[in-house]
């Protein structure tokens, strides 16, 4: 009985070892990176503190700005929001052609935008064409914004 | 006597039409609806290895959920997703059929990979995914972009020609629609990554073909013949990971001796379409 599932049943352990290795991984690492964050979130704290000093000195111009690029398998639409010369909000608005996976994944260079305030970000490796098509959108909503 | 010998024999005949054209119905729905599966599944694997050399938390990503599915999915079912489903792998079944009808018209036949040099070529995928996984681990993989025939691929497929920086890419895209050419599932059993994940991963064993030996006909090949990875089907093996579950030697075998448990062959329509509609339902869920 065993032997002749031999294969079938080693091949499960190794499975269930790498697995397990994984979780643990990813277990050992959450408990890391939760106190990073903390440290992070008391650095912010500071930071923004001081940006509430020099109020307005963003980059850009208050408003809404739309930006087309081309991303996988077509055109990827996006809105920037700016408030008090900062990117508030990046949005996209349609993306029809693109792969759902896809575009899943490389919605994360969103939020990377409005932490560094510019498209000066990775894209997302796996998902490099929709999210080089969401970061060339954002440029030319954000070449609109630009405070002249 | 002799009428119910031939009646048979056409009624064999037909099913194994049957089962062919269900095939390729299926393999075309998701070369046309799904495209991506096997990338997405396969950016999952480079993201793991990814993010642990970058030693980052791995998240459940889209593309993670698509190669958790994919790979439970074969679990239970062999390599079905393969045999049917996989936009690369039926692209190899059409480039290998279109140029088995063109050595027909031309009664010309194009060269063959020599058996014992296929068997050996299977392991060059493993290498194929070891390279890779080097490459994500130490984060280096972007520099390399321009090298992916998939990526070639995937875009060429959606009509999207921005191909600078590709050339590479290009060429080996060009090498493998060569290969296809000359051997049935070329890419899939030497070159894939995918499949190299697919080929060591457990099957269950009533979801593997087996055949009952003693009861062949003496020196009669036809399953090894027929089938597109040259195996020997004998159950639960160290190479049972790559049947591709197409289900050809079943039809194939003049003694109806291959099945996967007693009283279910594996190449049944009911049992076909249920598994095709268990992917697709997998997937659609997954919204991919």
């Amino acid at each position: 009985m065993v032997k002749k599932y031999s294969n079938f049943i080693f091949r499960m352990l190794n499975v269930l070892i790498i697995v397990g290795a994984l979780l643990f991984y990813n277990y050992a690492r959450s408990n890391q990176i939760e106190k990073d964050a903390l440290i992070t979130q008391i650095n912010q704290l500071t930071q923004t503190a001081q940006a509430a000093v020099n109020e307005d000195t963003g980059l850009y111009e208050d408003g809404t700005y739309e930006g087309e690029a081309k991303g996988y398998g077509g055109m990827i639409q996006v809105e920037v929001v700016v408030a008090k010369g900062n990117i508030e909000t990046v949005t996209i608005v349609s993306a029809e052609k693109e792969d759902k996976a896809y575009l899943d994944s490389a919605v994360a260079v969103l939020d990377e935008i409005v932490e560094t305030q510019g498209t000066e970000v990775d894209t997302v490796s796996g998902a490099t064409f929709s999210s080089q098509g969401i970061l060339d959108a954002v440029d030319l909503a954000l070449e609109e914004a630009m405070k002249k | 006597m002799t009428d119910i010998v031939k009646q048979k024999k056409r009624d064999k005949k037909l099913d194994k039409k049957i089962h062919r054209y269900i095939r390729i119905a299926i393999q075309l729905l998701f070369f046309f609806w799904m495209p991506s599966l096997f990338t997405a599944a396969f950016a999952g694997i480079k993201y793991v290895a990814g993010q642990l050399g970058a030693g980052e938390l791995i998240e459940p990503t889209a593309f993670v959920k698509v190669l958790v599915m994919l790979l439970l999915y074969t679990m239970l079912f062999g390599r079905f997703f393969c045999g049917y489903a996989c936009a690369f792998g039926s692209l190899g079944d059409g480039v290998y059929a279109l140029s088995e009808l063109v050595q027909k018209r031309v009664k010309r036949k194009l060269p063959s990979i020599p058996l014992k040099v296929r068997y050996k070529l299977r392991y060059l995928k493993f290498a194929v995914l070891f390279l890779i996984l080097i490459l994500c681990f130490l984060g280096i993989y972007g520099n390399f972009r321009g090298t992916s025939p998939w990526d070639v691929f995937s875009k060429v497929s959606v009509a999207n020609f921005e191909l600078a920086g590709y050339g590479i890419g290009i060429g080996i895209l060009v090498a493998i629609l060569i290969g296809m050419c000359v051997q049935k599932r070329f890419f899939c059993r030497f070159l894939c990554p995918m499949g190299a994940v697919f080929a060591i991963t457990p099957i269950l064993p009533f979801s593997i073909l087996k055949r009952d030996r003693s009861a062949c006909i003496n020196k009669c090949t036809r399953c090894i013949q027929n089938c597109p990875a040259d195996l020997e089907i004998q159950g639960d093996s160290p190479t049972s990971g790559e049947c591709f579950m197409c289900g050809v030697c079943i039809d194939a075998c003049p003694k109806a001796n291959l099945h996967l448990t007693q009283k279910v062959k594996g190449n049944e329509i009911w049992l076909v379409l249920l598994k095709a509609g268990i992917l697709l339902a997998g997937c659609l869920v997954l919204g991919v």
